[in-house]
């Protein structure tokens, strides 16, 4: 099946996925029934606190998880027609870094700490590409000056652990877009990084937005969340409990978990006041109710909620999904009183 | 000002040894914390925020006494931390509590809750062992934890209340001032409120005083009624909360402000800052700012400006006049 590129055609489609995590007390779904698209030049940020499954995504959709534990139970991730889920394991491989690239929080595990940045850099293009490895090598420094390394020729001669975590994150960026991916996946990027550095990486990202390249963006941040991306998806518990775009999704929250982490931010708390928390924590993935799985947390429960499991749907403005039985009549309360 | 403080520190200075060669000279010392003074009232809660390196870490642990300084002195209720006697010095060690970012770290695994959290009190000879559990029921209760807990392992808990138990812990010696350093900043949002939530609280009930370390202006901003802000062991400014946050005087402050991605603010503005943290071991002459502030001039390259006062707003930067 080969699908024409157009516009309007999704980069890449996630339809129902789900992994689950063999433990010693049996399974656990660590994402469950995921679906989300990204368009060419999308920057989608995936939210959620940890354990919510946003990384596992991410992991699965380049078959990353470690299996077994891990198992990817069904789904699909259609990428340009092809499956990324089921192709086999070699023609995935030329897609891992020369299509879809991935940026860790923490780039000495993606780095090997025994070869020299240039050597890592030379390999990679070689791997992909039929390159002689003194062009190689002027590519690769050439990224390093665009990613704004100092001294880039030098820099190529350098061990991973030489560098300082700003200057090894934006190494491991340089390579991720050196082959000019259509899609980068970064997880926590920046994370790890002092606030100075992370604008600076920000930047960096935001610059490969303009080439139209793809970015999922996975963040605890909602500061970089409204910085860098126009769509976002919210996951609670192994699910995705809402999904539209950011400006719409901040102003006006669909999902109580959704306003709730916006309201204990803070960012924008009125000072002097008390933070919004949400009471309890999050359930073990294995006790997690078979109803709404944040019911037991939210304000807004009503018997109706421990019925039954909520389905993900749209709710007030086009192109809004949202896993609530009440989102619908919230958000007309919501607009009539504004 | 209106009370005397209970936390002064006095033009302190961190150095570390570094030795090197074959008889492990000292060849030169880092300067982790250099000419630092900042106070600390009763019921008061400073934010201390920097990036890597900055020395935040350090002059917590020398306010800790775990860190005897170089030069400059550490009063608490007006007396020398590190001039005092070992009686003395043992009343302190109650009076100054710490709260560590890492709960799981800081728990002894092999003890149950209930003896981890009143350790100190039987140490100290506030309560006889028999006591214990009593004491421990009574501190659960004011951070929001259930007597079930007494008898359970930190294992057991998720980080928000691991961080509880530590927060019990600090709270057990009834201290005036507890150093938070980096307390909320491993925990997610919803559970970062809640401890949030709970520092204020207890604030209120116990009058405490905070030293409020952290990288994460929007934290501190919330929690703080001051801030300091430290770059390479120098505090580059110093005021209310509403002064520093409002109107930023030195430029690193400036640049740090810009740098927090703001919810609802304007998107797209690219870093206000080039270059990286120089090291702490070869940290630049004069101001050390100055390899990436945008108003560096040649006088910030000689030597370190005075600090200058507008209003109880301190701040050492040469734009603002030279003593």
């Amino acid at each position: 099946m080969n699908t024409p590129s157009s516009a309007s055609a999704p980069l890449l489609r996630v339809e129902d996925l789900v992994v689950s995590f063999q433990t010693d007390e049996g399974p656990i779904r660590a994402v469950d029934r995921v679906s989300f698209e990204i368009m060419p030049g999308d920057v989608l940020g995936v939210v959620g606190e940890s354990g919510c499954g946003k990384s596992v995504t991410a992991l699965s959709l380049l078959r990353l998880i470690p299996q077994p534990p891990g198992r990817i139970e069904q789904g699909h991730a259609w990428f340009g027609g092809r499956d990324l889920l089921t192709m086999p394991v070699k023609e995935l491989r030329s897609i891992r870094g020369r299509e879809i690239s991935m940026i860790f929080q923490e780039p000495m595990t993606a780095l090997s700490p025994l070869h020299r940045i240039g050597r890592q850099l030379v390999e990679t293009q070689q791997f992909h590409r039929d390159i002689d490895t003194a062009a190689a090598w002027r590519v690769g420094e050439e990224w390093l000056r665009k990613v704004g390394i100092p001294d880039a020729a030098e820099r190529m001669y350098a061990y991973p652990y030489e560098l300082s975590g700003g200057m090894r994150q934006r190494v491991m960026i340089a390579m991720a877009l050196m082959l000019e991916p259509k899609l980068i996946i970064a997880d926590e990027p920046t994370t790890a990084l002092d606030v100075t550095i992370q604008a600076q990486i920000l930047d960096l990202l935001r610059a490969m937005k303009q080439r139209d390249t793809a970015i999922m963006l996975i963040t605890h941040n909602l500061g970089v969340v409204w910085e860098m991306c126009n769509r976002m998806v919210v996951m609670y518990a192994s699910e995705i409990v809402e999904e539209g775009p950011v400006d719409t999704l901040f102003s006006r929250p669909g999902h109580p978990y959704t306003e709730a982490l916006l309201k204990a931010n803070p960012a924008l708390a009125a000072k002097g006041g008390k933070l919004e928390s949400i009471p309890g924590q999050v359930p073990a993935l294995r006790e997690a109710p078979v109803y709404c799985r944040f019911a037991d947390r939210c304000r807004y429960a009503i018997p109706a909620c421990r019925e039954a499991h909520p389905r993900l749907e749209e709710a007030g403005e086009a192109g809004r999904r949202v896993r609530c039985i009440r989102s619908s009549e919230r958000l007309e309360a919501k607009g009539s009183a504004s | 000002m209106s009370q005397a403080p209970l936390l002064d520190i006095q033009d302190v200075q961190v150095w570390f040894p570094v030795r090197r060669g074959v008889f492990s000279r000292v060849r030169q010392h880092i300067k982790a914390v250099q000419g630092v003074s900042l106070s600390i009232r009763p019921g008061e809660i400073v934010g201390l925020v920097g990036e890597s390196g900055c020395g935040k870490s350090t002059l917590a642990r020398a306010i800790m006494m775990l860190q005897p300084p170089a030069s400059g002195r550490i009063l608490v209720d007006g007396r020398d931390v590190y001039a005092m006697n070992d009686m003395e010095r043992r009343a302190v060690r109650r009076d100054v509590q710490v709260i560590f970012q890492d709960p799981y770290a800081s728990l002894n695994p092999r003890m149950p809750v209930y003896a981890i959290i009143t350790e100190g009190m039987v140490a100290h000879g506030l309560i006889k062992p028999a006591q214990q559990e009593d004491a421990a029921a009574s501190l659960l209760r004011d951070v929001g934890l259930g007597a079930d807990a007494l008898y359970r392992y930190p294992h057991e808990f998720s980080g928000g209340q691991r961080q509880r138990i530590g927060i019990a812990r600090a709270l057990s010696l009834k201290p005036r001032l507890v150093v938070c350093d980096e307390a909320v900043s491993a925990l997610d949002v919803s559970v970062q409120a809640q401890v949030i939530n709970l520092l204020l609280d207890l604030r209120e009930r116990y009058r405490l005083s905070y030293l409020f370390i952290s990288h994460d202006l929007s934290t501190v901003n919330f929690i703080a009624d001051r801030i300091a802000v430290m770059y390479l062991g120098r505090l580059v400014e110093e005021g209310t909360t509403e002064q520093v946050m409002n109107q930023p005087r030195h430029p690193y402050t400036q640049a740090l402000l810009a740098a927090v991605p703001n919810v609802g603010g304007p998107r797209g503005r690219a870093a206000a800052l080039a270059g990286e943290i120089p090291s702490v071991a070869k940290p630049p002459p004069g101001c050390p700012f100055h390899t990436r502030c945008p108003h560096a001039m040649e006088m910030c390259r000689q030597s370190y400006p005075a600090s200058l006062q507008f209003d109880g707003h301190r701040v050492s930067c040469f734009l603002y006049g030279n003593k």
